[in-house]
């Protein structure tokens, strides 16, 4: 699978594979808001017909922006390409994005407390802790951990 | 030249315009509550001045304004509908009072630009300018509407004027840039940038906008061809850090360095890329290509060792990056392809990799390739049975299994086997049934090998294994869709839908779901309910409208936060968006159903059985009921500021579009989409505009659609028939006055082109069977075959309305040509064949029998094609094998 930075023409494919995946939804618009905003931080991985597979969809913080931080506001991957690493791939090249050009100081998302294999994921395998409890967060009433990478900055 | 009355008129307004102290006060006040959407003080204030002064137009048109934004976007709700209204009545007042006033039509703009009318909004705003031409809102609000209109000169004389007011805003040089590569004049652009960039430590830009200015600049610079400014500027930003090392930058120093033919400086750049990201495939096809290996082409022997030694030394360094793996396997062949392609599979196998098929499957291609990986796979498969039981190798057989049952049942194979397949599946079952996998390949067997129902039903059992999984459950739905059980692909789909939507449907719509709508709209129409399968192919075309309309906002906003890059692809997305594949879905069937209507206006009415007539009746009531019980919770919902957020939009007056389909115009329906997807022509679009021109007639139209689609595909099935059509038609009454009435000049390089791929009147019969004679598949089969039935039917004699029997059986005799066992069945050609021969072939119930019964010998696991009687009995099967479960279920609670 191909893993690449993403262009507004990727919006739609992420779109769809974000309602294949995933309860929590968007209209466009906010992925084209993502797009024009930080350009350098999504990320789609495609499958030889050239459809996307997988995407991670990530901003900065606006609220705090004394220490800059990035944030995760979705990320998945279709049932049918797992076992494949593409979260992990499509995370880290965010990651440096965030890093080197936005000078990110860390980066938080947000993950329903049952998806074990989410959290092994995020713990695991990049390096994210557990900074929180948010109850409620998800529109079925399910309660949110709270997951933070913290970069190496001294 | 304005005349006496209107001078008069004029001046009688602009005396009537100016306010006493008083009234001119509560003005400005009522400008700052809208400015503070304060929305209830402002119309307190505009209803003073009124009282005193009902015909002031400004007043009148500020107030519509107040209104008009304090309402909720989009959907209207029972309290705002009137009020919209209201908005809209005060906006006509305030034209008719004061037409002299910048103030009146701006608001006019402002209105309907919220409404998404950007065509209305920038007449009014010219009429504006007009009056006030220096005016800097109005100019400013004139570019976006320009822009988003694609009026890119009109929208670049207003950012010059705006530039030449206000020369020293460097947000102003943005603008003038980029209105220049709108227009298509980089050069341009890159002046205004190369000051803007010398300007640069002053201008008050934070580190992240320096880099996105520069990025697009340097850009631009390779785009023009000068390289070497490019290189410089590059380097130096580099130098100072207001590049940072992101892929970005990394890859347009390597494109540089290239076309400067610094091979080695390229390859440095391509190097480290691929440290940054060794998944990329661009970037090694990027850096062979460098060394005069083109992964595009086939690459000859003596550079084949050099590529294996490259790759291969990619490959042991990022040992967990698939591409250069993956990459060899399209390059090599023979052994060498056998030995890399089955330590390939090895691993995905044991690491259980379900995308191993879907990853491969373009290898498949090549016949010497599909047979290498079968043989591999069954090599594997011996080698896991023998060893079985042991956990590990469990696993793997799992999925050398699924891979197997992937393979043999896909297009690709030359030998499919499809009862091969879900015997396998069975296996793996059978040992692992907690596996949703091993179910849905099975729904996608039976689905190609003819099953529907069977599909569907394997599908939800997989979506019942993992019910917290939305994949699985879209999946289930999206085959309950294809069965046409709608309702039960409703359910499925509400149990991940947002709660409080009305329907499942509608949140999906609301998402902007279209693969659900045309999904469903198929459904509709195969259910022989045209109206709502207009009703969902017209939403979808109605969120591209919408997609459109969101990029307004971004006119402005990526020239403040100068991501120019981003918004240089965003408009590359816009010229490409109504060729989107779900777009030219919805509109190519929208208007196939629109020609049906035409054809036949009785269609626009579903026809029912009077079973189905009650039930209808019933539903009806039911969502009458809904309807109205929904519009009261609407109306009486609390004004309370704090909640008008909540309050329900009106429901949809047509859910049904059963009113909709009554009254459209079809013809004119289909030219507003073939004018969308001319946008970006592709072969659907001029097959579409084909099927149009011929009703209206237009013969030019026609020859040129055909001309373009003939260019695009010329052994393509439709356009074949089409082609054939347009033959008939030229000789048509129709036809000859259509030419006749045509200039002659016209008409004779119009006949000239046509002869390239239009057969001679004579020769239609010898152009279709020698088209038949060449191609051997399905598709072209039955266009052969209804082609034949066209060319015949044009044949009649006056009074005939129906073939000869002899004609009939030549037409059968060719549809036969489908089902014989050289040519590979087609589920889709099939349906549509067993259709043709009912309407309009009108064939005798032994022919279609003997097509039937071909299919069936053709598809043995086709229960789409079996009797009723087979399909109900195994549907009680069903039913008894669900309770049984169920009640063993219970039984050991």
């Amino acid at each position: 699978m191909d893993i690449r930075q993403a262009t507004v023409s990727d919006l739609l494919g992420m779109q769809k594979t974000n309602l294949f995946n995933l309860p929590e939804n968007y209209t466009f618009k906010y992925y084209l808001y993502h797009a024009m905003t930080w350009p350098e931080l999504s990320y789609v991985a495609c499958n030889p017909k050239g459809e996307v597979v997988g995407y991670i969809l990530a901003k900065m913080d606006e609220e705090n922006t004394e220490i800059p931080s990035g944030h995760v506001t979705s990320i998945s991957v279709l049932r049918s390409y797992r076992r494949l690493g593409l979260a992990a791939k499509l995370m880290r090249q965010s990651q440096h994005a965030m890093n080197h050009l936005y000078k990110a100081h860390h980066i938080t998302l947000h993950v329903r407390e049952s998806n074990k294999p989410a959290i092994s994921l995020y713990r695991d395998n990049l390096g994210f802790e557990q900074t929180g409890v948010e109850k409620g967060y998800y529109a079925d009433g399910e309660s949110a951990y709270q997951m933070t990478y913290k970069f190496n900055k001294d | 030249m304005a005349s006496k009355a209107d001078s008069a008129a004029r001046a009688k307004a602009i005396k009537d315009r100016a306010l006493p102290t008083k009234e001119s006060g509560l003005f400005r006040q009522l400008l700052q509550h809208y400015e503070a959407k304060q929305h209830k003080q402002g119309i307190k204030a505009a209803d003073q001045i009124l009282k005193k002064f009902p015909n002031h137009g400004e007043t009148l048109a500020i107030k519509a304004l107040v209104i008009h934004s304090s309402l909720p976007h989009n959907h209207p709700t029972a309290t705002s509908q009137p009020k919209g209204e209201e908005a809209n009545r005060l906006i006509d007042t305030a034209l008719r009072k004061d037409p002299y006033s910048h103030i009146t039509h701006h608001v006019h703009s402002i209105i309907l630009r919220a409404d998404k009318d950007f065509a209305g909004a920038a007449d009014a705003l010219r009429k504006a300018r007009e009056i006030d031409p220096e005016n800097i809102p109005l100019i400013r609000d004139s570019i976006s509407l320009y822009t988003q209109l694609k009026h890119y000169d009109e929208a670049q004389q207003a950012r010059i004027k705006y530039h030449t007011l206000r020369p020293n805003m460097k947000a102003n040089w943005v603008t003038v840039a980029i209105g220049y590569e709108l227009c298509g004049e980089p050069q341009n652009a890159l002046n205004v940038y190369d000051q803007l960039g010398k300007a640069l430590k002053d201008t008050g830009y934070d580190s992240v906008e320096k880099a996105e200015l520069c990025i697009h600049t340097i850009r631009l610079m390779v785009e023009v061809g000068r390289y070497p400014d490019a290189l410089e500027l590059l380097r130096k930003s580099v130098d100072d850090k207001t590049l940072p090392p992101i892929c970005d930058v990394m890859t347009l120093e390597a494109t540089i360095y290239e076309k400067l033919g610094q091979k080695e400086k390229a390859e440095e750049q391509y190097r480290k890329l691929i440290e940054l990201n060794p998944d990329n495939l661009s970037y090694y096809g990027d850096l062979m290509f460098l060394k005069g290996i083109d992964f595009d082409s086939t690459i000859s022997e003596d550079l084949l060792p050099k590529t294996l030694t490259i790759m291969d030394g990619f490959a042991e360094s990022y040992p967990r990056a698939s591409a250069p793996k993956r990459l060899i396997l399209d390059i090599v062949n023979g052994d060498e392809f056998r030995s890399r392609v089955k330590a390939y599979m090895q691993k995905a196998f044991e690491k259980g990799v379900p995308s191993l098929f879907s990853d491969l499957k373009e290898l498949c291609r090549a016949e010497e390739k599909q047979k290498i990986i079968q043989e591999a796979a069954e090599e594997f498969r011996e080698h896991y049975e023998a060893k079985d039981e042991s956990e590990p190798y469990s696993e793997a057989l799992l999925w050398t299994y699924y891979f197997i049952a992937s393979s043999i049942s896909h297009r690709t194979c030359p030998q499919k086997d499809y009862a091969r397949a879900l015997e396998l599946l069975d296996i793996a079952g059978k040992r692992h049934p907690t596996v949703p996998e091993v179910l849905f390949a099975r729904g996608h067997v039976l689905k190609r090998a003819g099953d529907l129902e069977g599909a569907a039903r394997a599908l939800e059992q997989a979506r019942l294994l993992d019910k917290s999984d939305r994949f699985l459950n879209g999946k289930a739905g999206k085959y309950w869709l294809r069965a046409g059980q709608i309702e039960k692909a409703g359910q499925v789909f509400g149990l991940f839908t947002k709660k409080d939507a009305p329907t499942p449907g509608a949140d999906l719509k609301d998402m902007q779901c279209s693969w659900y709508l045309i999904e469903e709209g198929d459904a509709y129409r195969r259910a022989g309910n045209l109206p709502l399968a207009v009703k969902r192919y017209e939403q979808v075309i109605a969120i591209y409208q919408e997609l459109e309309d969101d990029e307004y906002d971004f006119h402005t906003y990526s020239l403040r936060k100068l991501t120019l890059d981003a918004y240089q692809q965003m408009m590359k997305f816009d010229r490409e968006l109504r060729s989107d594949r779900w777009f030219t879905r919805a509109a190519a069937s929208a208007c196939e159903v629109y020609a049906l209507i035409h054809d036949d206006p009785s269609l626009r009415e579903i026809r029912l059985s009077p079973e189905e007539e009650a039930e209808r009746k019933k539903a009806a009531k039911k969502a009458q009921k809904a309807g109205s019980k929904a519009k009261k919770a609407a109306a009486s919902a609390p004004t309370d500021p704090k909640k008008e957020k909540e309050e329900p939009s009106l429901p949809d007056s047509d859910p049904a579009g059963a009113d909709y389909l009554k009254e459209v115009n079809p013809l004119d329906a289909m030219e507003r989409l073939v004018q969308a997807m001319r946008r970006t022509p592709t072969l659907e679009s001029w097959l579409v505009e084909f099927e149009l021109a011929m009703r209206k007639k237009q013969f030019m139209r026609m020859r040129l659609a055909m001309s373009h689609a003939h260019d695009l595909a010329p052994d393509h099935p439709k356009v074949h028939e089409k082609c054939i059509a347009l033959a008939i038609f030229c000789r048509s009454e129709a036809g000859v006055k259509a030419l006749a009435e045509g200039q002659k000049e016209i008409n004779e390089v119009a006949l000239a082109e046509i002869e390239k791929f239009i057969p001679q009147d004579a020769s239609a019969l010898r152009t279709n069977s020698d088209y038949l004679q060449q191609h051997q598949d399905a598709g072209h089969i039955f266009a052969a075959a209804r082609s034949l039935h066209l060319i015949l039917s044009n044949q009649l004699g006056e009074g005939q309305s129906e073939l000869s029997g002899d004609d009939k059986r030549q037409v059968e005799e060719t549809l036969m040509q489908i089902v014989s066992p050289d040519v590979q069945p087609d589920l889709a050609v099939y349906k549509q064949a067993l259709a043709f021969y009912v309407s309009p072939l009108k064939s005798s119930d032994e022919a279609r029998s003997a097509f039937l019964s071909a299919v069936r010998k053709n598809l043995p696991l086709g229960f789409d094609f079996k009797e009723l009687s087979e399909i109900a009995s195994r549907r009680e099967a069903w039913a008894k094998e669900d309770d049984s479960v169920a009640t063993n279920g219970d039984s050991k609670k």
